[in-house]
């Protein structure tokens, strides 16, 4: 978003250049992935049942649909492959791409911790799953200290057990619950 | 009329009804403000209370219930680049980089008299041209439809970003990823492979959620080696001129006029509504605008037209339930269900059998505007605070809150894994950067396309119905003409600076 | 949060104690699964009985919208839900379709029928044209013209249903147009984009009394007040019975003395007068018929349903 604009990218144009083709590469395997499904779904939505009701099936849209997206898929990745080829070096790609993961390490683990969250929800309960997920949250991101530890209690405290009886309560709208504490 | 003009008024100015349309109005604002939460949502939630008032009080209460969630949806937008509310999608562009740039007041206040000007117009229409738009509406077949949001998909163009490829196949996948689900004519389930995850399709809310937020929030805590953890989103600047402000959207007159009498059509449309209006809003804008390459920067048009926009569909969408009792939206549902359980029956004849409440709900939309406005400038101070939570409170709690939106929308266990499917493919799309607003607009305009180009051709099998129609083969070739005026504007950009535009990465 | 330990206090003793008493149900909120969205015919009617059920047992009765699949996805976790009597839902003529076309396995015997609630009358409507303009006319133009007269349902849907009984009855052929739900229909009615369509009371007696469209047959044995001038199907030569009915069902294998208590509640309900006027408003009539009458109802409806399904197979 704050990307640095055409000034300094010029100043080390190589850099950026090599840097343009590792992200065009990555692009080009989206479009890969996106291109081979598309495929597979316009095959799918063709072999949907048609209708005796209407002159267009089921199928008919989601066919069309799926095909214009593998065209374009097909567009962009020949237009990512000549870029590639024009702008060189893919050198030095497995530590780029581990630079990457790097940067985005809380990213992927705040995910990660939100999926093993959602899984859960239903097992154990909005207010306890709710709790544990703030709390290694606020943790991940602020790293662990005294002061830390308390301000996240309390902010756990109230998001989990303050919310679900306000939804419980005041609007009567039932969260989760959880096997565990049915009831 | 003016006896039942007056009888209206009366009955909105007793002190409860203002009382009650005031904590209304604050908690539509605030439920529209939390990322997940949605006005409908709000709505619901008072309906029960509103049985036991009188129909005027009610339905008053619902509106300023809806008014403050068409504005609400701004403050996250604003602040923390997830749009608050479907019909908030548009704000994020303009009103987030300005907030970033270190004016978080300047972006609320714009966004917050744009709505209340949006509003107003809406109100005006409202009351003068109810009857005449909502026959057009009516009028309106299933080929209008469909060239209406042919042209509506044009607009991915404006909303492109970067490469007008990865915008187009953004726009398509959301497309395709609406035609998972029940199929929209006779229910049959379609590529859900048999999994009870995509039985019911993939619901509007859950992708937009998905898309915006989770992957927004994924993003702010990426670590790009500059040890501030723990910072907060927006530098510290609360400051905000309520007056010079006012003036700075007064002197866009014709953007404020304009994207307020899109968010009147469009919310007088039964089925569109302000997710789509506030789009459309940015994109005109963005087009007659002399300074395009501005918008997406932090422009103060942008945030007018998009706020404008989605506040005017409240007073358009008012237009065929008043006029016809034809609800133009999920929420004008609820508001025709509560007065029919009040005995008033809602239809072409509401106007003449009961005008006071007709008149009376022209009032309420006035007073409902003017409460949103001081309760928003009032707690301004306030919402900036927001900006001051350091970065460990807001993402964890906001995803809290998104979790609990997705799952409250329709109760289901199995939108939560969707929601968090969804997230990452965000997430991902965002690091390449893909831009993520076309995708939303697929999702939001292709069943409206399937529908009524497959209900067209079952009324009648003659494809060349589309162009023998007039207003669909207007809005057919004003199709024509955005997608040439949009090649030619792209061109002219690559022209100008096309290393420039290349070169930005994703994040 | 007293109340709450108390509460959960009392269920342990209970569930020591074996089954719930019957004279204390309900002694909690009663969750009423309605799978439909906010704002529609089922919504609104099932709400008003919420509302009387709350204020009859002095528990909350939180509605709780499942929308998707016409209906299909919230019975399904319905289905899923303990047989206890707090939680509750509603099925209607939609659900024995849905069972007839293969889109769900659910049946109306997959749940414990308590109690049919309300019963809304349905009108054939018809658009203002040239060519007809009451049932006869209608009838003799489709006849002469097969498949011109352009008819609005949900595809597979109960409007779809009872098209084809009409059509079925007078020996009579529509071409069908979807849409999805009344409103839409009337609308697409009122801007002739359609020649008919079923329609009530709530969504098109007002344009009725405007001219704008004109009920031509009303699917009750007997004329309605509402709309005393329209003759009913048997009045036209064929007794049909088109009406949408909401019951009330509670997971199969509740014990039978709470589904009993529910029942006896639901029958104070509906003599309230309060929620009868409501029920009225919403152009719906409040009716009831308890577990036996309400099961032997489905079942009829279930063979009518059953004969016609094939006309609606796409």
């Amino acid at each position: 978003m704050m990307s640095p604009n055409g000034k300094s990218a010029a100043a080390d144009a190589s850099a950026s250049a090599a840097m343009r083709a590792k992200t065009e590469l990555a692009r080009l395997i989206s479009y890969v992935v996106f291109g081979l499904g598309s495929v597979y779904l316009s095959v799918r939505a063709g072999q949907l049942p048609t209708s005796r009701w209407e002159p267009l099936g089921a199928g008919s849209f989601p066919k069309l649909v799926f095909a214009v997206l593998a065209v374009l898929c097909l567009i962009a990745a020949v237009r990512a492959v000549v870029d590639i080829r024009k702008g060189g070096k893919l050198d030095g790609l497995g530590s780029a791409f581990c630079q990457w993961i790097k940067v985005r390490r809380v990213s992927f683990a705040i995910f990660g911790l939100l999926v093993v969250y959602l899984l859960a929800l239903p097992v154990v309960g909005f207010s306890l799953a709710t709790f544990v997920f703030l709390m290694i949250a606020q943790l991940l991101i602020a790293g662990i200290s005294k002061k830390t530890i308390i301000q996240s209690l309390i902010a756990a405290l109230i998001f989990s057990v303050g919310l679900n009886m306000l939804f419980a309560e005041v609007f009567n709208v039932f969260l989760p619950r959880g096997v565990l504490f049915a009831g | 009329m003016l006896d039942a003009f007056l009888a209206g008024a009366h009955q909105v100015f007793a002190f409860d009804t203002l009382i009650y349309m005031l904590i209304g109005s604050v908690a539509g604002i605030v439920a529209a403000a939390i990322p997940g939460f949605t006005v409908t949502m709000a709505i619901i939630l008072t309906l029960p209370l509103t049985f036991a008032m009188g129909p005027l009080q009610g339905v008053s209460v619902m509106l300023s219930v809806y008014v403050g969630g068409y504005t609400g949806g701004l403050i996250s937008a604003a602040l923390l680049g997830i749009p608050g509310t479907p019909s908030s999608v548009a704000t994020t562009f303009d009103a987030y980089p300005m907030a970033r740039k270190g004016e978080p007041g300047r972006a609320l206040s714009l966004g917050i008299w744009s709505s209340f000007f949006g509003t107003v117009i809406s109100t005006i229409v409202l009351i003068v041209a109810a009857p005449p738009l909502a026959l057009i509406a009516v009028k309106l077949g299933p080929w209008e439809y469909f060239a209406l949001i042919v042209f509506a998909l044009t607009i991915v163009a404006s909303l492109v970003g970067n490469s007008l490829l990865r915008g187009l196949i953004a726009g398509v996948i959301g497309l395709g990823l609406a035609t998972v689900g029940p199929d929209p004519m006779m229910g049959r389930p379609r590529l859900t492979f048999d999994a009870d995850m995509l039985m019911a399709g993939l619901p509007f809310l859950v992708v937009l959620i998905g898309i915006f937020a989770i992957s927004q929030l994924m993003g702010e805590v990426e670590d790009h080696g500059k040890g501030k953890g723990t910072d907060a989103l927006i530098p510290d600047v609360i400051e905000f001129k309520t007056w010079a402000v006012m003036r700075e959207v007064l002197m866009h007159p014709v953007n404020l006029v304009r994207s307020s009498l899109v968010g009147v059509f469009i919310g007088a449309l039964p089925g569109a509504g302000g997710s789509i209006a506030n789009l459309l809003a940015y994109d005109q804008a963005k087009r007659s605008s002399k300074n395009p390459e501005e918008f997406g920067k932090g422009t103060p048009d942008g945030v007018i037209a998009s706020e404008a926009g989605n506040s005017a569909t409240a007073g358009g969408g008012l237009i065929p339930m008043i006029a016809l009792g034809i609800p133009g939206s999920a929420v004008d549902a609820i508001l025709m269900a509560a007065l029919m359980v009040h005995g008033i029956s809602v239809g072409p004849r509401l106007i003449m059998d009961n005008a006071d409440l007709a008149y009376g709900m022209f009032v309420a939309m006035a007073v409902a505007s003017l409460m949103m406005l001081v309760v928003c400038v009032l707690s301004m101070r306030l919402f900036l605070r927001v900006t001051d939570i350091p970065k460990q409170f807001i993402v964890p709690t906001v995803m809290i809150c998104c979790v609990i939106g997705a799952f409250a929308l329709n109760n289901r266990v199995t939108d939560l894994y969707l929601l968090g499917a969804i997230g990452l493919v965000g997430y991902g799309l965002k690091s390449l950067d893909y831009p993520l607003a076309p995708l939303v607009l697929g999702v939001i305009l292709g069943p409206i396309a399937e529908t009524n180009l497959r209900r067209a051709l079952m009324s009648d099998g003659d494809w060349t119905v589309f162009f023998t129609r007039p207003i669909s083969a207007v809005l057919l070739a004003a199709a024509v003409l955005s997608v040439i005026f949009s090649v030619r504007s792209v061109l002219k950009m690559r022209k100008k600076d096309r290393p420039a535009t290349d070169e930005q990465d994703g994040d | 949060m007293f109340r709450k330990i108390a509460v959960a206090a009392g269920l342990m003793a209970a569930a020591i104690a074996g089954p719930a008493q019957a004279q204390d149900y309900p002694e909690k909120p009663i969750e009423f699964i309605v799978p439909w969205g906010p704002g529609g015919g089922s919504d609104t009617l099932m709400r008003i009985v919420a509302q009387g059920l709350a204020d009859e047992t002095g528990q909350a009765v939180p509605v709780i919208n499942m929308p998707g699949v016409g209906g299909n996805v919230g019975l399904a976790e319905f289905a899923k839900r303990p047989a206890d009597g707090y939680t509750i839902s509603q099925v209607h003529e939609g659900l024995l379709i849905s069972n007839g076309t293969g889109i769900t396995d659910l049946n109306w015997d997959s749940f414990m029928p308590i109690a049919l609630v309300t019963s809304s009358p349905q009108y054939l409507t018809l658009s203002k044209n040239d060519n007809f303009s009451n049932f006869e006319e209608m009838v003799a133009y489709a006849k002469e013209n097969p498949g011109a007269v352009r008819a609005g349902v949900t595809l597979a849907g109960v409007p779809h249903l009872h098209m084809a009984m009409i059509e079925d009855a007078f020996g009579i052929e529509f071409s069908y147009v979807g849409y999805e739900g009344t409103g839409q229909r009337i609308r697409a009615l009122v801007g002739g984009n359609i020649d008919v369509a079923i329609g009530d009371v709530s969504s098109a007696g007002q344009f009725v009394e405007n001219g704008d469209l004109v009920f031509a047959a009303v699917g009750m044995p007997e004329r309605t007040a509402e709309a005393p001038d329209v003759p009913t199907f048997t009045e036209l030569g064929h007794a049909l019975d088109l009406a949408v009915t909401r019951g009330v069902v509670l997971p199969k294998g509740t014990p039978q003395d709470v589904a009993d208590a529910l029942e006896a509640h639901l029958e104070t309900v509906m003599q309230n007068d309060d929620v009868r006027t409501k029920i009225q408003n919403v152009g719906s009539a409040p009716v009831f018929l308890g577990q036996d009458e309400y099961k032997a109802y489905l079942g009829k409806l279930s063979e009518t349903v059953n004969r016609l399904v094939g006309k609606l197979e796409g």
